[in-house]
């Protein structure tokens, strides 16, 4: 992959279209480096917009560990503060202070009543649940265009459209998310690159529910930090709540 | 939410005790919330027991606060999660034995509807090395897959099944957990809280050398508890999680822990799994020997004479006949959860108890409700319920269930997301031997972030038998007389106790009851 990254800098130059065109395998796994790194910690929000013009908002504390673990833990507001979700492999759990305990929730179930769903906030991980190919040419200009076919059930989505920018560091630039009938559920507009220190990413990602279109999700990235390591301690189902 | 990060010197730190290693920095959040609950009731008419106590109107507030530090690198936590409850009630109806109907009594003090304060939680808990952590104080720990009930559950105070999410209270304990990635090993010692006072603790283990104020001014109603035995329960617990499956499987040894069972083990396992992407499916038993429930004297609780009869024989009206028994009384309860496209849930669970009572023992345990209620009418002292089943504790609840028989059904729906801002949550509890059930629900809305008012409503649905018995010309009435004797042998008919049918819910203190709540989050 590096060599592609190399290659991709010294023709860069000389305009997009003389870069060596980096394969589907290599634009999934950027995504994910980009979106997903394998260790991180990350403070931030969720804006759910409804049909009515009002707003809920969530804020919350991202932690990731390797490809199949994740722990998000909510800090506002105070009704839903405390709730916790653990993502290990497959399963998924959330932790429900008023229950004092966790339950199991499925992966394709709305997040926190927005537009994003479970799988879309606790499982980013294309590469290893897709199988994705380049569509040529691109509906966006400037951009690759990928077509992403589930491999298994566990996923939210059986097909992902994704585009992602043209250059040497390619980043996420549109999603669009269809059920096996080929219809549309959700499409997402990712934009506010920012540097966040060991990475540069979209800050924004703006979740449209497309069955409907007046509702609409942002998740805003307010601090990331990428570590070399997590305490695997936090990802265990018994130190949800603690 | 408010958080607060504080910053300790080093100097504060070795003050403390605490290693120099940790880091110089803790985090303080607490939030909770203010509510307020305005409960109207309607006493049930002819119910087997006294209905005096039962206020018509109740007003409960509650303030509530939950607090978390977290320290030393995230190793140490302490959590406290207290809630203070006044309570304004009044408003009390008894049925007069004379003309059968509800006539209001005199205001007078309710044991129930005093001022309380509920520690739900309050512990600290480190993690010494990666694989070893140890907890003290009272916490709420689950081990069961039950969504509305967990049978298993023998250490808690018991589940409000109409709202899972509302119980929180934990039991005092001594905890250690060694967590792995799949698995974990728990084990822990919970002394039982003897004595309370408002809902503070003060006599734990073993009862001490005086009675409770409470027996001391009326020891008739409240008998002296003490007993020379040391009150414990004691767990080991194995959780693993396999081919995507939850397990849990754990060994409980108490000694008249929450029931009267003496140097009892009991083995209980737990099963949750997703199938088919989008359905769960849990298992929750629990197996034990011999059983705390009172079984009723058939021949002394036919009659309010027969029970004077009793009392001047010296024959025990009640008996806790397996309590000592090594027949094998498991209790099961298995379900499946789903969530379908428009993000409603239905919960389904079907629930068994092998210690449940037979026919004949539901309809003796119906008479002497019948023969409670009629002396309680009468002026007469009776004996507080000795609780045996439950423990203490716990939050005020909406809805009790103490499950009597073997069979249940509990159906749980719940819609959110109605206009963006409503919830509506619908729960039926079935009894299946009498087709008696209790119809309960709530909406709420979610008017801002920091806002909820709800409207709860709960309701007994009558048995066939007892329903054809209130409305003789009605069409169930009507058909069980045309069907005489064999109406039995179609319809689950229910206890017969003083000439009426009774089923589990038929025997209600209540014919309906409505809440509106108001809640406000901080």
């Amino acid at each position: 992959m590096r060599s592609a990254w190399s290659v991709a800098v010294m023709v860069g130059m000389a305009g997009p279209a003389l870069a060596a065109e980096p394969d589907a395998a290599t634009l999934l796994r950027r995504y994910d480096e980009v979106m997903g790194p394998a260790f991180f910690e990350m403070d931030t929000s969720m804006t759910a917009h409804r049909e009515d013009g009002s707003t809920r908002t969530y804020k919350m504390r991202v932690l990731k560990s390797g490809t199949e673990k994740l722990r998000v833990t909510f800090s506002e507001p105070s009704s839903a503060k405390g709730q916790e979700m653990l993502r290990n492999g497959d399963n998924l759990w959330l932790y429900m202070p008023n229950l004092k305990r966790s339950v199991r929730i499925a992966s394709r179930d709305s997040f926190m009543g927005g537009d994003f769903n479970n799988a879309d906030v606790l499982r980013v991980n294309y590469e290893a649940d897709y199988t994705g190919k380049l569509t040529t040419p691109s509906t966006i200009p400037n951009t690759y265009q990928l077509e992403l076919k589930a491999k298994g059930p566990q996923v939210a989505y059986d097909v992902i459209k994704l585009w992602m920018t043209v250059e040497a560091k390619p980043l996420p630039v549109r999603g669009e998310f269809y059920a096996s009938s080929g219809k549309m559920l959700r499409s997402a507009q990712f934009s506010e690159v920012k540097d966040f220190g060991q990475l540069k990413r979209p800050a924004k990602i703006m979740m449209r529910n497309e069955l409907a279109t007046q509702r609409y999700s942002e998740m805003l990235l307010h601090t990331m930090t990428v570590k070399d390591s997590m305490n695997q301690q936090r990802f265990v189902l018994d130190d949800l709540g603690k | 939410m408010r958080r607060t990060r504080v910053s300790l010197t080093a100097g504060v730190l070795a003050a403390g005790g605490l290693l120099a290693a940790a880091p110089a920095r803790a985090e303080i959040t607490y939030n909770g919330y203010l509510s307020e609950r305005l409960q109207v009731t309607a006493p049930m008419e002819g119910a087997p027991i006294s209905t005096r106590d039962l206020a018509i109107l109740q007003s409960l507030s509650e303030a509530n606060l939950q607090a978390r530090f977290r320290g030393l690198d995230d190793k140490l936590t302490v959590y406290a999660d207290l809630s203070a409850f006044a309570s304004f009630a009044g408003g009390y109806a008894d049925t007069d034995p004379g003309d059968g109907r509800l006539h209001f009594v005199p205001e007078h003090d309710v044991a129930n509807y005093r001022p309380l304060f509920v520690i739900s939680e309050a512990y600290a808990g480190y993690d010494f090395f990666d694989h070893l952590s140890v907890l003290a104080g009272k916490k709420r720990v689950v081990w069961g897959s039950g969504q509305a009930w967990n049978p298993a559950d023998i250490i808690n105070p018991p589940r409000d099944p109409t709202d899972p999410n509302f119980q929180r209270a934990g039991t005092y304990m001594l905890k250690v957990d060694a967590p792995f990635e799949l698995f974990t090993l728990s084990a822990l010692v919970a002394p039982k809280a003897l004595y309370t006072n408002h809902g503070i603790p003060y006599a734990f283990f073993m009862y001490p050398g005086h009675d409770p104020q409470e027996t001391e001014k009326n020891p008739t109603v409240f008998p002296s508890p003490r007993d020379g035995q040391m009150h414990y329960a004691v767990a080991a617990r194995l959780y693993a999680l396999i081919l995507n499956s939850d397990l849990n499987a754990w060994i409980t040894y108490t000694n008249r822990f929450n029931d009267d069972l003496e140097n009892k083990p009991r083995v209980a396992f737990s099963f949750s799994r997703y199938f088919f992407t989008d359905y769960e499916f849990h298992v929750e038993a629990l197996g034990q020997l011999g059983s705390a429930r009172t079984h009723f004297t058939s021949e002394c609780v036919a009659s309010d004479a027969s029970v004077v009869g009793c009392l001047s024989s010296g024959t025990a009206l009640a008996t806790q006949k397996y309590r000592d028994s090594t027949d094998f009384f498991p209790r099961l309860l298995f379900g499946t959860r789903a969530m379908f496209k428009d993000e409603s849930i239905l919960n389904l669970e079907y629930l068994y108890q092998a210690d449940g009572y037979t026919p004949d023992e539901f309809r003796d345990a119906i008479r002497f409700q019948q023969r409670v209620g009629n002396f309680t009418r009468s002026g007469a002292s009776v004996p507080a319920a000795s609780g045996g089943a439950s423990s203490s504790g716990g939050l005020p609840t909406r809805f009790s269930f103490e499950p009597l028989r073997r069979h249940y059904l509990l159906v749980n729906y719940l819609k959110s997301q109605i206009m963006d801002d409503f919830a509506v949550n619908v729960t039926w509890i079935a009894a299946l031997e009498d087709g008696s059930s209790s119809l309960n629900g709530f909406a709420t809305w979610t008017a801002q972030q920091w806002l909820t008012l709800s409207l709860y409503a709960f309701l007994p649905l009558p048995s066939p038998g007892h329903l054809s018995r209130m409305h003789p010309r009605d069409p169930l009435g009507e058909l069980a007389q045309r069907l005489g004797d064999d109406w039995g042998t179609l319809v689950p008919l229910g206890a017969e106790a003083d000439g009426d049918r009774f089923g589990e819910y038929d025997a209600s203190i209540f014919r309906g009851r409505v809440v509106l709540e108001t809640r406000i989050f901080f």
